[in-house]
């Protein structure tokens, strides 16, 4: 089991301490259709594992709806490669088949700036509206 | 449906910021029936007043006009 929060970059003074202790980090987005559902930036080891699972299933562990935590299993060749517990939001983008993209891949012109609501066209993160 | 359209129509159009302007608002007497329906519902923290369904401050989304409830109760 993975809980998504020890692995996560966004809370205020994990950075520095993730960079004193050596550790790399990724930023990933996710995107369905053509729609950035979320970005994260976490842990390089664990976006890795996210990158390198074949697709993501509901798990067999029951959401705890009360402490706001839920379950996604990460599947690769047909088995659980691990469970990741995470926030609500995570676990619907996940288990909608998304594509997941190296925000930080300078191929991106404007990867470093999108976010959630966000498209993603032509292979490119782009702000809907004007700028399509 | 897929589940970030579930997620996506469980969260609703409204958004926090929409209380810092006073024309979403609805008025008193919406906002005190959607509470009281909130208030009923076995999906309520009552500690925080807050739904499980969407993660909302029912006592802050009942204001907004254009708020519904996740489950559709109203």
């Amino acid at each position: 089991m993975i809980n998504f929060n020890d692995y996560n970059w966004a809370f205020p003074g994990v950075k520095k301490q993730k960079i004193n202790a050596k550790i790399n980090a990724k930023a990933l987005a996710f995107v369905i259709g053509t729609e950035v559902a979320e970005t994260i930036a976490a842990d390089e080891d664990f976006c890795n594992l996210l990158i390198k699972s074949d697709s993501f299933a509901e798990s067999s562990i029951k959401d705890d709806l009360v402490n706001q935590i839920y379950y996604v299993d990460l599947i690769k060749d047909s088995s659980v490669l691990n469970t990741i517990a995470c926030y609500e939001k995570l676990q619907a983008v996940l288990l909608s088949e998304p594509k997941i993209y190296d925000l930080l891949d300078p191929k991106y012109k404007y990867g470093k700036m999108a976010g959630p609501q966000w498209s993603f066209i032509n292979d490119q993160f782009i702000i809907p509206g004007e700028y399509e | 449906m897929s589940k970030w359209e579930e997620y996506k129509k469980k969260i609703g159009d409204t958004r926090p910021w929409d209380l810092l302007d006073s024309k979403n608002y609805a008025n008193e007497e919406i906002a005190n029936s959607r509470y009281n329906i909130c208030l009923s519902c076995p999906e309520l923290i009552n500690l925080t007043k807050q739904c499980k369904q969407c993660g909302c401050f029912m006592a802050a989304k009942t204001k907004l006009l254009e708020a519904s409830c996740p489950l559709g109760k109203w």
